[in-house]
């Protein structure tokens, strides 16, 4: 092998491992989509024998608080979209910011959840309280642990400082970026279907 | 081959009947009815769509760092 096939096979390899992070992020996010497909189905199936929200004794949420925190969702993905582009970008720091700003409202986002959370069980609606809030506790509770997964990770990749070259750590970031994506465009369907369909929140 | 075929296809049909597993077969709506065929089809159908998905967009991503492509950079 003369050297200029090595180094063209040991540029392949290279560059092969450093998209790993990103090919292995598309099938885990596939798996995650059959995963609330699952989840969504079992809803779909389940609520048309039932009643709509709220049965007896149940709260209604607020339509505005619900949809301003679904608006900070969409707009967390879209400042990680902006500091993802921006990398490329002479200012570093701008990216970082972007990002920071993403990170801030997906974490707004589980605050107010939790507040939701706590208000709702404040009021007697607990995950055996009827089919509605089962689902409820269930769906919306694996996406809020999908939404702090995917922070931490988006989090620990935008500021861990690492000695690997710039490819590699912008395949990672792209891995990230991946994932929060899915987790942010998988709420609008959810909120459909959980909070506006059955009757969940009110005007 | 053929002949056996036959045979399994009778047998299955004589003893065939309606499965308690089915969540809507029994005691069921319309609206639920409709909700289960039309979940099964979403879920027989979008991992198809996903795992095609896949499979072009590695085929497409492949492409990109073959050899040849590789070799002009260089």
């Amino acid at each position: 092998m003369n050297t200029a096939t090595q180094v063209i096979t040991q540029k392949i390899i290279s560059k092969r491992r450093s998209e790993a992070p990103v090919v292995g992020m598309v099938l885990f996010i596939i798996v995650e989509a059959m995963f609330f497909a699952a989840f969504i189905s079992a809803y779909i199936v389940t609520s048309s024998q039932l009643d709509p929200w709220p049965p007896i004794g149940m709260p209604v949420l607020s339509f505005g608080t619900s949809s301003f925190n679904t608006i900070i969702l969409l707009g967390s993905g879209i400042f990680v979209a902006m500091g993802y582009l921006q990398q490329n970008g002479t200012k570093k720091s701008s990216n970082k910011d972007l990002m920071l700003i993403g990170l801030l409202l997906g974490l707004s986002f589980l605050v107010f959840q939790g507040q939701e959370w706590a208000g709702m069980i404040e009021y007697g609606a607990t995950f055996n309280s009827n089919t509605h809030s089962s689902f409820f506790y269930l769906v919306i509770g694996s996406h809020g642990l999908h939404v702090l997964g995917s922070l931490t990770w988006l989090a620990v990749v935008v500021y861990k400082r690492d000695a690997q070259n710039s490819y590699s750590r912008k395949q990672k970031l792209l891995s990230a970026c991946l994932l929060w994506y899915f987790v942010v465009l998988v709420w609008p369907v959810l909120y459909y279907l959980i909070y506006i369909y059955p009757g969940m929140v009110v005007l | 081959m053929n002949k056996l075929f036959t045979f399994v296809s009778i047998i299955i049909l004589t003893f065939a009947n309606s499965a308690n597993a089915c969540p809507v077969c029994f005691d069921a709506n319309e609206k639920s009815r409709i909700a289960d065929y039309l979940t099964t089809a979403f879920l027989s159908l979008f991992p198809l769509l996903m795992i095609g998905c896949l499979v072009y967009w590695l085929k497409k991503y492949s492409g990109e760092t073959e050899p040849h492509s590789i070799k002009s950079n260089l």
